[in-house]
C-alpha cells in the first residue's frame, strides 16, 4: 500500500524524467548530462551493433525505421500503403513509380531515383524474399530524376506485397552507400527518415541517440501501423540499454524510461500490477514458436516421423511453460499465423489433441530404428529453453525414441544447425525458433515454408509439389482463389511436407507510461517512435 | 622450547588423530549438515520423484502435500530437484576445492620457497590467471560434450592460481622466521622443511581458501550453466535451479529461496569446518619471530 | 629492486604473448562461426561465404594470428567483426564504468571488512565472532542478482532514492557517478567484504596468538598499539593477496552486476564478444586484462616487501 508521500515523490520524479531538467543531481532520471527537453527514452529489444539493415536483421531494422524512409509501408491492417511513392502505374509486367516531391536526405541532398534503384538492388540481394525477387524481377532502372521502373519477368499481381516486405523492409539509402556490396556493412546512417542519427553520442551497449529531422516531409494521412504520417513529435529519442528484463520494468516504474518496446512473459504480469503502465492491446503482436526438423536424415526424413511430432505437441503445455499464463498465449494449429487471412484449420484436425500413442505408432511405421534424435537447446534465452525442455519431455513420452538433448550457447547452435552431417556425427535433429506473424502470413512470403530442398532454410524440407503450389500462389488475383490455394497448400503441408512443427503463439506487447507519453502505434513488431508525444 | 616439542610431535601422530573431533555445537551442526545433504543426494532416487518431470499445469506452486517444496516454472518438483541437485553441487564444489587446493598448495610451496622456480612458475600462473574463465569453459564444452567432469576442469584451472598466490605469500613470509633458519642450519633438507615446518602452518590459511573455493565453485557453475557452457541438459545442480528460476524472483520467490538456503547452509557448514581445522592446528603452530 | 621489476616486466611481455596465442586458439576451438552469427537467419550460404571472406576467416590459423599481432604492435587493436567499429574506441567507451566500479568496490570492501575482521578476531568464538562467520557464509551464497533485485526494490522503487540502472560518467560530475554506483557497488562488495573479513579474522587470530604479541603485551603495550604496529602488519600480507585477487577478478568484468544494473562495462562486452566469437574484441580485451592482472600482481608482490620488511624481493 503506497502512502501519499511516496506516490507524490514518484510523480515528481516521473515528471522530472519527462521534462529532463539538466545538470547534476536533479531527479533520479535527469542524471547524466544536461538533457534537452522533450527526450523520449525507450528500451528496445537488444543492443544496436550494426547500422546496416541489409546485412543485419533484428534491432538494426528498428534503427533503420528511425533514420530511413521506405517506398511502401504496411498500415495497422497490414495493407500496403505508399510512403515515399506519390503514385504508380501498373502495366502488364512493368511497374512505374514516381516519388513525392521535396524528399531530402539528412545531409541536404535530394532523394532521386538513382538512390532508390541502387537501394533496391542492394536490398533485393539479402532480403527475406530475396530468392523470390530473383525469380520475379527482370530489371530495375531509373526513369527520370524522380521516377523509376521495375520490370517483371511475368505478370505477378502480388508484387507490391513482396516489395513492401514487413520482415526486412526496403530502406532508401543514398546511392553512394547503396553501392556497397550487400555483404559489406554500411557504417553511416544518412537517410531521409523522420529522425537523424547522432553518431558521436552513440555509446555501444549503453545508449543510442536520435534527434528530430526538421526537414522530414510527412504524409497527410494519419499514422497507422508503419504507414501514414511518420513525423516525429519529440525533439530527441534515446534508446537506453537495459539487458535485464526485470530491471527494464523497474526502470519503467521509476520513470527512468518511458517505454519498453518489447515486453514478454513474466514481465508482462509484473507490469500489469502498476496502473500507470499501459500495455498495448495488439492481438497480432507476438512470437510464433516453431520446432524445426532436420529432414535430411532419419528419422525426420520420413513423413510419418514428422507427423508423429505433430501428434506429440501439446501447445497448452508448451505455451504455459513458456509464458506462465493462459492470458499470454494462444494456440495456433495452422502453418500460417492465426491472425492472417490465410490461416485455416485445413488438415489440422488429427493434431488438435496431443496423442503420444499415435506418435509412437507413426514412428514405428516410419521404420525408426533408434537413430539418435539430437535436440539442440540454447541455454541463454530462458523462454526458448523452457520450450525446448517441454518439447523434450514430450519426446520422452515415446519410450522407443533415443533422445539426446544437447545444451549449448547460441553461437554454437548457429554453427551446428548449418551442419548437414547426420545428427549422431555433429549434426542435429531438432531446434526451436520463433518468428513474428509477418513471417508466416502468406504462402509466398512464408519464411519457414520454403520446401526447395538445398536452398530452403535450416531443416531443408524438400517437396517439389508444395513448392510449386507455394510460388504459384502469387499469380492468383482474386481473394477467393488465394484463400482456396492457401488451404490446399496447408493440406499438402500436413500430408507430406511438414515444413516445421507449430508450437503455439506467445503474446508480447509494448509497455509504456501512459501518464508520460501518448501516441504509441500498434504494429506486429517493432513499435516505431514517430507520432509519440511527451505529456508534460 | 615448548613449540619445538610440539612440532616434533605433530608429524608422528597417526592420521586418525587428525580428524577433528567436534568440540563445539557449530562444528557438530556443520558436519551434520554436510552429511544430511550427502545422504539426501544418495537417497534421492528412492524418496523423491523425477526431478525432470515437467507438468506445466502445476507450475509455481507453493509448499504443499503433493510437492513438499513447491514447483518451479515448468511444474517440476522442487524437493526432487534440490535433493538430486545437492549431490551434483557437493560433487562439483568438493572436487574443485580439493583439486585446486592440492595443486595450489604444491605449486605455491615450491614457488614460495625456491627463488628461481618462483620466477618461472609465477609467470605461468600469471598467464593462467589472464585467461577468462568464461572463454575457457565455452571452449572446453565445445571440445568435449558438456559433463560434470568438464565443468570441474573448467573451474579448477582458474582457481589453482588463486590458491598458489595465497600459499606463496604465506611461504614468503614464513620462510624468514627463525625456526626455519634454524632448521636449515641444522641440516634439514628442503623436502623436510616443506613437509614438517611449512605445511602445517599453511593449512590454516589454506582451509579458509578451500572453503571459499568450494563455495564459489558452486556459484560459478551456476553462472556457466546460465549461458549454456555448464552442466549438460537436465542436470539440476543448485546453481542451475537458482539461475533458471531467476525470472520468477517476484512472482515465486521460493523457487530461488529454497535452493539458495540450501546453498547457504552448505557453504556455512563448509566454512565452519574449515575454521575448525584451522583451530586444530592454529594455536601454537606459529612460532616466534 | 629495480632489477627485479625489470625482470618481472620482461617476463610479463612473454606471458602476454603466450596468453594471446592461447586465447586465440581457444576461440577457434570454441567452434561457432562469427560469420554465421553475424549473417543471421536470413543469409544464404553464398552470403555467409562472402562475409567470411570479408572477415578474413578463410585464412589459415597462424596467418590470422600473426596478422593480428602485427597490427597490434603497430598500435591498432583492430575492428570489431560485428559492429565494424574500432576495438579501441569500444574499449575506451566501456572502460570507465568497470574501472570506477572496481575501485569503489575495493575501497568499500576494505573499509568495511577489515574492521569487522579485526573485531571478530579480538573476541574469538564469542557470539559476535560466530555471527560474523555465519553472515559471511550467507553473503557468499546469495546470488548477486538477488542482492541487486532486492536493493533496486528497496532503494529505487520503494524509496525512490537511487536510479535503477545506468551509469553517469565522471564528466557529468562525481556526485552523479557515485549515485549510479551505490547499488552496484553494494551488490558486488557483499561478496568481497565476506571474503576479506574472514581472511582478516583468520590472519589476525593466528598472529594474535603468537609469542611476540604476548611479549608486547607483557611489556605493557596497549591493545590499539598492538593491533596496528604488530598484528595488522603481519596480517596485511594475506589481506593484500586477497585484494589482489579481487582486483583481478573484478577487472575480468562482473557480468551479473553489469547486466542487472545496465552498466555499459567491459564485463558485458567480454561476454558478448565471446558469445559472438568476435575475435578482434576478445583478443584486445584479453591483452588488456592480462596486462592489468600482471601489473596488479607485480604491485602486490612489491607491497609484500614494503609491508613485511622481512620479505626480500
Amino acid at each position: 500500500m503506497n502512502n501519499m508521500l511516496s506516490m507524490n515523490r514518484r510523480r515528481l520524479l516521473g515528471s522530472l524524467a519527462a521534462t529532463s531538467l539538466g545538470a547534476a543531481g536533479s531527479g533520479v532520471a535527469g542524471l547524466a548530462r544536461a538533457q534537452t527537453p522533450g527526450t523520449l527514452r525507450a528500451v528496445v529489444a537488444s543492443d544496436l551493433r550494426s547500422l546496416d539493415p541489409v546485412t543485419t536483421p533484428g534491432v538494426t531494422i528498428q534503427h533503420a525505421l528511425m533514420v530511413y524512409d521506405v517506398l511502401f509501408a504496411r498500415n495497422h491492417a497490414l495493407e500496403v500503403k505508399p510512403q515515399m511513392v506519390a503514385d504508380w502505374t501498373v502495366g502488364d509486367t512493368e511497374y512505374r513509380f514516381t516519388l513525392r516531391p521535396g524528399l531530402e536526405f539528412h545531409d541536404g541532398s535530394k532523394v532521386t531515383s538513382a538512390d532508390v534503384v541502387a537501394s533496391y538492388r542492394r536490398w533485393s540481394q539479402r532480403s527475406a524474399s530475396g530468392q523470390l525477387l530473383a525469380t520475379l524481377v527482370a530489371e530495375a532502372r531509373e526513369d527520370g530524376p524522380t521516377s523509376f521502373v521495375i520490370v517483371l519477368k511475368r505478370k505477378f499481381p502480388a508484387f507490391l506485397e513482396v516489395l513492401c516486405d514487413p520482415v526486412t523492409p526496403m530502406f532508401v539509402m543514398r546511392q553512394a552507400d547503396a553501392a556497397k556490396p550487400a555483404t559489406e556493412a554500411v557504417t553511416t546512417a544518412i537517410g531521409s527518415g523522420p529522425f537523424r542519427f547522432v553518431p558521436r553520442e552513440w555509446l555501444q551497449g549503453s545508449r543510442v541517440v536520435y534527434v528530430r529531422n526538421p526537414n522530414y516531409v510527412g504524409r497527410t494521412e494519419p499514422a497507422s501501423g508503419w504507414a501514414g504520417n511518420a513525423t516525429a513529435k519529440v525533439e530527441r529519442v534515446e534508446w537506453i540499454s537495459i539487458p535485464d528484463p526485470a530491471t527494464q520494468v523497474a526502470a519503467l516504474r521509476t520513470g527512468e524510461v518511458h517505454m519498453i518496446e518489447n515486453i514478454a512473459g513474466e514481465q508482462i504480469l509484473e507490469a500489469r500490477k502498476d496502473s500507470r503502465i499501459e500495455l498495448l492491446d495488439n492481438p497480432g503482436r507476438g512470437a510464433y514458436t516453431l520446432a524445426i526438423l532436420n529432414q535430411l536424415h532419419p528419422p525426420f526424413d520420413n513423413v510419418k516421423a514428422r507427423q508423429a511430432m505433430l501428434h506429440l505437441v501439446d501447445q497448452d503445455e508448451l505455451m504455459l511453460g513458456a509464458t506462465g499464463s493462459p492470458a499470454l498465449y494462444e494456440k495456433c494449429h495452422s502453418f500460417f499465423a492465426c491472425n492472417s487471412p490465410y490461416a485455416s484449420d485445413e488438415g489440422a484436425a488429427p493434431y488438435r489433441r496431443p496423442d503420444p500413442a499415435a506418435a509412437a505408432r507413426l514412428f514405428a511405421e516410419a521404420g525408426y530404428r533408434g537413430e539418435p534424435i539430437v535436440i539442440m537447446m540454447a541455454a541463454e534465452q530462458p523462454i526458448w529453453l523452457n520450450i525446448s525442455q517441454v518439447l523434450l519431455a514430450a519426446l520422452r513420452k515415446v519410450p522407443s525414441l533415443n533422445v539426446r538433448p544437447v545444451s549449448m550457447d547460441w553461437g554454437a547452435l548457429v554453427a551446428r544447425r548449418a551442419n548437414k552431417s547426420p545428427p549422431g556425427s555433429g549434426g542435429w535433429s531438432i531446434f526451436v525458433t520463433t518468428g513474428a506473424s509477418t513471417s508466416l502470413s502468406n504462402p509466398l512470403m512464408h519464411f519457414f515454408g520454403r520446401a526447395n530442398c538445398d536452398n530452403a532454410w535450416f531443416g531443408w524440407p524438400c517437396d517439389e509439389q508444395a513448392e510449386q503450389m507455394r510460388t504459384s500462389w502469387g499469380d492468383l488475383a482474386t481473394d477467393a482463389e488465394r484463400k482456396a490455394a492457401a488451404r490446399a497448400l496447408q493440406a499438402r503441408w500436413f500430408q507430406q511436407t511438414v515444413p516445421f512443427v507449430p508450437l503455439g503463439f506467445m503474446k508480447t506487447t509494448t509497455a509504456y507510461r501512459k501518464d508520460m507519453i501518448r501516441g504509441v502505434l500498434s504494429t506486429p513488431l517493432r513499435a516505431p517512435q514517430w507520432n509519440i508525444e511527451l505529456l508534460t | 622450547m615448548a613449540e619445538a616439542a610440539g612440532r616434533a610431535r605433530l608429524p608422528v601422530r597417526p592420521w586418525l588423530d587428525r580428524i577433528p573431533r567436534p568440540r563445539s555445537l557449530p562444528v557438530s551442526l556443520a558436519v551434520a549438515t554436510i552429511l544430511l545433504f550427502a545422504v539426501l543426494a544418495v537417497a534421492a532416487p528412492l524418496i523423491a520423484p523425477d526431478p525432470n518431470l515437467i507438468v506445466p499445469r502445476e507450475r509455481l506452486q507453493f509448499v504443499g502435500v503433493r510437492h513438499w517444496l513447491g514447483t518451479d516454472g515448468l511444474g517440476r518438483d522442487l524437493f526432487a530437484r534440490i535433493a538430486h541437485g545437492g549431490g551434483i553441487s557437493l560433487t562439483v564444489g568438493l572436487s574443485v576445492a580439493v583439486l585446486s587446493s592440492a595443486l595450489g598448495l604444491l605449486i605455491g610451496l615450491v614457488a614460495g620457497y625456491f627463488r628461481t622456480a618462483d620466477l618461472v612458475i609465477m609467470r605461468v600462473i600469471d598467464a593462467i590467471m589472464a585467461i577468462p574463465t568464461l572463454l575457457l569453459a565455452v571452449a572446453m564444452t565445445m571440445l568435449a560434450e558438456p559433463s560434470v567432469l568438464v565443468v570441474v576442469a573448467a573451474l579448477v584451472v582458474p582457481d589453482v592460481p588463486k590458491v598458489v598466490r595465497v600459499i606463496r605469500a604465506d611461504v614468503l613470509s614464513l620462510r624468514t622466521r627463525t625456526y626455519i633458519t634454524a632448521a636449515v642450519a641444522s641440516g634439514t633438507g628442503p623436502a623436510g622443511i616443506l613437509a614438517v615446518h611449512l605445511l602445517p602452518n599453511l593449512l590454516p590459511p589454506l582451509s579458509v581458501q578451500t572453503s571459499y573455493i568450494c563455495a564459489s565453485a558452486i556459484l560459478q557453475e551456476a553462472g556457466l550453466s546460465f549461458i549454456g557452457a555448464g552442466m549438460p541438459a537436465e542436470t539440476p545442480s543448485w546453481g542451475v535451479i537458482v539461475a533458471e528460476n531467476r525470472q520468477y524472483f517476484v512472482s515465486a520467490p521460493w523457487t530461488i529461496l529454497f535452493p539458495g538456503m540450501c546453498m547457504a547452509a552448505l557453504i556455512l557448514a563448509v566454512m565452519v569446518l574449515g575454521d575448525s581445522l584451522r583451530g586444530r592446528y592454529g594455536a601454537g603452530a606459529h612460532a616466534g619471530p | 629492486m629495480l632489477a627485479y621489476v625489470l625482470i618481472r616486466l620482461g617476463g610479463s611481455v612473454i606471458v602476454v604473448a603466450v596468453v594471446s596465442l592461447i586465447v586465440f586458439s581457444l576461440t577457434v576451438i570454441s567452434g561457432g562461426d562469427p560469420a554465421l552469427i553475424f549473417a543471421g537467419d536470413i543469409a544464404s550460404a553464398a552470403d555467409v561465404e562472402a562475409i567470411r571472406l570479408r572477415m578474413g576467416l578463410d585464412q589459415p590459423f597462424f596467418k590470422r594470428f600473426f596478422g593480428w599481432a602485427f597490427t597490434v604492435l603497430h598500435g591498432n587493436l583492430g575492428t570489431s567483426l560485428f559492429t565494424s567499429t574500432p576495438v579501441s574506441s569500444l574499449i575506451r567507451q566501456r572502460l570507465e564504468p568497470t574501472a570506477t566500479l572496481t575501485v569503489a568496490t575495493i575501497v568499500t570492501s576494505i573499509v568495511v571488512a577489515v574492521p569487522i575482521g579485526i573485531m571478530a578476531a579480538l573476541r574469538p568464538d564469542s557470539w559476535l565472532d560466530q555471527l560474523v562467520v555465519a553472515s559471511c557464509s550467507v553473503a557468499f551464497a546469495v546470488p548477486g542478482f538477488i542482492v541487486g533485485y532486492v536493493l533496486i526494490y528497496l532503494f529505487s522503487l520503494k524509496l525512490g532514492l537511487l536510479p535503477v540502472q545506468g551509469y553517469a560518467p565522471l564528466s557529468s560530475g562525481l556526485g552523479n557517478t557515485l549515485r549510479t554506483l551505490v547499488l552496484p557497488t553494494a551488490t558486488l562488495s557483499l561478496v568481497y567484504v565476506a571474503l576479506l573479513a574472514r581472511t582478516t579474522r583468520a590472519g589476525m587470530i593466528d598472529v594474535l596468538a603468537q609469542d611476540f604479541i604476548r611479549t608486547a603485551r607483557a611489556k605493557g603495550a596497549g591493545t590499539v598499539r598492538i593491533m596496528f604496529r604488530h598484528a595488522l602488519r603481519n596480517t596485511a600480507n594475506a589481506i593484500l593477496t586477497v585484494v589482489g585477487l579481487g582486483i583481478a577478478s573484478l577487472l575480468g568484468g562482473v557480468v551479473i552486476v553489469e547486466t542487472v544494473f545496465g552498466l555499459p562495462g567491459l564485463g558485458r562486452l567480454t561476454v558478448d564478444a565471446v558469445m559472438n566469437r568476435d575475435y578482434p574484441v576478445i583478443q584486445a580485451l584479453i591483452l588488456l586484462a592480462a596486462s592489468l592482472k600482471i601489473v596488479v600482481n607485480l604491485v602486490i608482490d612489491l607491497l609484500y616487501a614494503v609491508v613485511d620488511r622481512r620479505i626480500e624481493v
